[in-house]
């Protein structure tokens, strides 16, 4: 093999293992020193090409396709509902309409899995990080939310995975009182209502691309959740 | 929907995104238009997850579903077989200068080469692929990746010198 060829070779890939080059390369000094430029010469394009990655690409790629999901389901379901309702008329079964809304509706609304979310993570009603402001929007972001302010202290942000989306889970304390917020992509609600079960009462309002449940006590007078709805309604920004 | 499914997704979005993301963003050469194809291609994988047999080919797997995307959105077709000519030969060279090399420099320079030449490039240079490897990503020979990326970095060198010979004159 001549130089041309070493040339040639190592250009066309530096790394390559190849014993003819290797061999080429002990004897052949110029070929040798050829190879150390090359190798300066590509860690200067490996830093040139090393751009910076936007913030929260992972999890932005992963919650985007979290909603693509939550329609891909809602089509499916949609269309398997229909082919029921066809198939009911076909037969011309006499449900009236409540039966038949109660016959389709989901078997856990949203409240039910805000509720149910808060009990399966009940260690974060104990949490004490105090998060500030920039922390909580670093939390938001991939989900293009933000606050203006905080409101009480917050003592837990995180993304979990509710049902079949990535949310946020805030747990906060104000006038001694913990209150856990969950912003729920995909869990959509038509009104704002009220749920009590178990330990917990959840008012669920709806919000863009989804709801938002804001879970306390059973025993804390409902003036607390409302306090905090119309707080919310003050901070909170949609992106 | 299988929690092994959303979790071997969720690992190589971790693993990947970060490493695809430049490599769509040095063919798209546009920040939110690379993050957009990154996104498609991660819903392919999604689709296609389950006949993804071996996930040590994940890698190369998630570059070749980018690519299509990208290649798509440009309605681009694949080149040519190309094979390295005398000519190639001849204007080999013999130094590869890095004190010319600077990051905007060589950015520029990037932008300047031809697409498959780029391509290639930077499945070597960003993905630590071989020839050989980079052939079964795109689907062409093995010889044909080899011209390509001799022919991106003779043309990034040339590129180099003349920028560098010109600031040496204009001072």
């Amino acid at each position: 093999m001549n130089c041309i060829d070493v040339h040639r070779k190592l250009t066309a890939d530096p790394s390559i293992q190849d014993n003819q080059i290797t061999a080429h390369l002990e004897q052949c000094s110029a070929c040798a020193n050829f190879l150390q430029n090359l190798k300066q010469f590509d860690n200067a394009l490996h830093k040139a090409t090393n751009i910076d990655i936007p913030d929260g690409l992972a999890e932005r790629i992963l919650l985007k396709q979290s909603f693509k999901q939550q329609r891909q389901q809602r089509n499916t379901r949609f269309k398997l509902y229909a082919m029921v309702a066809s198939l009911l008329l076909v037969l011309g079964i006499g449900f009236n309409m409540s039966q038949l809304s109660t016959l389709l509706a989901p078997s856990l609304s949203p409240g039910d899995v805000a509720i149910n979310h808060v009990s399966s993570e009940f260690d974060h009603l104990n949490e004490n990080h105090n998060i500030q402001l920039a922390g909580l929007n670093k939390v938001l972001q991939p989900f293009n939310i933000k606050f203006k302010h905080t409101i009480g202290t917050i003592n837990y942000a995180g993304s979990c995975p509710i049902r079949h989306s990535r949310g946020v889970h805030i747990v906060l304390k104000e006038h001694n009182t913990t209150a856990t917020l969950l912003l729920m992509p995909g869990e959509y609600i038509k009104s704002r209502n009220v749920l009590t079960k178990g330990n917990f009462t959840t008012t669920i309002v709806p919000a863009k691309n989804g709801s938002i449940a804001i879970v306390t006590d059973k025993n804390i007078q409902p003036g607390f959740a409302q306090k905090l709805e119309k707080q919310l309604n003050e901070t909170i920004q949609f992106i | 929907m299988s929690n092994n499914k959303q979790q071997t997704f969720e690992k190589l979005v971790h693993a990947y995104s970060a490493e695809l993301y430049r490599y769509a963003f040095w063919q798209c050469k546009n920040r939110e238009l690379a993050e957009d194809m990154l996104q498609e291609c991660f819903t392919r994988a999604w689709k296609a997850l389950p006949k993804l047999e071996d996930e040590n080919a994940a890698r190369a797997w998630l570059y070749t579903i980018l690519r299509r995307e990208i290649a798509r959105h440009f309605g681009r077709k694949s080149s040519a077989e190309v094979s390295l000519d005398e000519l190639d030969i001849e204007t080999i060279g013999n130094h590869y200068d890095c004190k010319v090399s600077d990051d905007i420099n060589l950015r520029k320079a990037i932008d300047k080469i031809p697409h498959d030449y780029r391509d290639a490039l930077m499945l070597q240079v960003l993905g630590g692929y071989s020839c050989e490897e980079i052939a079964k990503i795109t689907g062409s020979k093995s010889g044909t990746i080899m011209t390509r990326v001799f022919r991106a970095r003779q043309k990034l060198r040339q590129l180099l010198l003349s920028k560098s010979v010109s600031s040496a004159n204009s001072q």
